[in-house]
């Protein structure tokens, strides 16, 4: 909370760290939300750069992670946005590779969940990923997104439903065609 | 052909997937913007006393701060005990997760308690259900079809959610049923409504299915068609049928009671 609080009071080294702290996880979250690299970096740069503007009236230092998951969301909602506006429909890989590449993750369950992953809305998606990939309890996830925790439930149980459904069709789908075989 | 098929394993191992470390170019371009962000509403920004001060708004600046001072004064002297002396609102440190590639693994089951449902809800989409007093019911505002479109009793521990729409006529109502389902909220866990056991609410006859983490049922009355999910998102619980069937006891399905917008 120190740093928060250096930050507040215009201390940049201080809010250098508190990037190197915490850019790391609001990357992963950014790009699982928006499932594309440069829109992430560019959302959590946005992010960053509104909580060193606002720092100052967030009264309380101990919100800190509430508030700039809340900043970053709503980065990757504009990203989202802008991306439809200018919906290009060109996919971005990560320039890295995957971070932990998964062997036992077919191209086709990856490329199954890309495509319904993308027919969510922002809203869903962020919900889901704040509460499967960044493991937040649904109350400060409703805190993060501004809706009440039952609209939480309510999004996460469309979202977790959707994905797994989309798996079962696509399994359905090979079990028939092996049939066919 | 080794592929896992389990659903919950294989979105596990999807949004695992990706980078995890932000670009050192990115972290630099924060960096290097910072002096070019000004700070909002910071205090040393405020003079410490401004330079023309008539004589008027002096003794209005010393009248206030005399009110500030006495105000101040007072509340110090009060005892901070009794029924107007609320704790202090002080929000809990929050502790920040680690991403787990686990999340999606449930963990082990637990049994709840079977709710007291002594309030009624009526909806708007021709039913009325029992809930607990600590629960909360979100309407919904949404047409069928959508995500939200539902309304949604929720308790700390599930979530029951709740739509109906009219069945068009000469349509096979299972097909129809698991259409709109699966456009309203897909999946249907692979499950063909026709070949589902059976269920009675409110004296009706339906289908109910009692997989992937969720029992569901639906019931046809009055020519509507009503859904009812149970659904435990954190943990899932030992004896949810009998938290489902608790509820469906109270449920009273009015179908001509639809508000029609």
């Amino acid at each position: 909370m120190r740093l928060v609080e250096r930050a507040r009071e215009g201390d940049d080294v201080a809010f250098t760290d508190l990037v190197d702290l915490d850019g790391d996880r609001c990357y992963a979250i950014a790009y699982r939300i928006l499932r594309d690299v440069e829109r992430a970096q560019d959302a959590v740069q946005q992010a960053f750069l509104l909580a060193w503007r606002e720092l100052p009236r967030l009264r309380d230092p101990e919100r800190f992670d509430v508030w700039l998951h809340r900043l970053l969301v709503n980065a990757c909602y504009e990203e989202l946005r802008r991306y439809r506006r200018w919906s290009t429909r060109i996919r971005s890989l990560p320039v890295d590779g995957p971070g932990t590449p998964d062997t036992t993750l077919s191209v086709e369950d990856r490329d199954t969940l890309d495509r319904a992953f993308v027919r969510l809305t922002p809203e869903h998606r962020s919900v889901f990923v704040l509460h499967h990939h960044a493991g937040l309890p649904l109350a400060e996830i409703a805190d993060v997104v501004g809706v009440p925790v039952g609209t939480v439930k309510s999004r996460l149980h469309y979202a977790t439903r959707t994905l797994r459904a989309a798996i079962v069709a696509d399994s359905q789908v090979d079990t028939v065609e092996a049939r066919l075989a | 052909m080794n592929t896992p098929r389990d659903p919950d394993e294989i979105l596990s191992a999807w949004l695992d997937e990706g980078p995890a470390r932000l670009p050192d170019q990115t972290r630099r371009a924060i960096v290097v913007a910072l002096p070019s962000v000004t700070q909002r509403w910071r205090l040393s920004w405020v003079p410490w006393r401004f330079p023309l001060m008539t004589n008027t708004m002096r003794a209005a600046a010393g009248i206030a701060i005399v009110a500030i001072v006495g105000v101040a004064g007072l509340n110090f002297l009060r005892p901070a005990v009794g029924p107007g002396s609320a704790p202090s609102q002080t929000p809990t440190p929050t502790a920040t997760p680690e991403p787990s590639p686990t999340q999606m693994a449930q963990p082990s089951a637990i049994a709840a308690p079977i709710p007291s449902l002594t309030e009624t809800f009526d909806s708007a989409n021709g039913y009325s259900i029992g809930i607990g007093a600590s629960m909360t019911v979100e309407k919904t505002d949404a047409p069928w079809g959508l995500p939200d479109a539902f309304d949604a009793i929720v308790s700390s521990l599930y979530l029951l959610r709740v739509g109906s729409d009219v069945i068009p006529d000469g349509v096979d109502v299972d097909a129809w049923i698991q259409t709109r389902l699966t456009q309203g909220t897909p999946g249907n866990c692979g499950a063909i409504r026709a070949e589902l056991p059976e269920v009675v609410i409110d004296g009706h006859a339906g289908k109910i299915r009692d997989s992937c983490g969720e029992i569901e049922a639906t019931v046809v009355a009055g020519g509507r068609a009503y859904l009812f999910t149970f659904w435990m998102p954190e943990v899932p619980l030992a004896n949810g049928r009998e938290i489902f069937d608790a509820f469906a006891a109270t449920v009273q399905l009015r179908p001509e009671d639809v508000l029609t917008p």
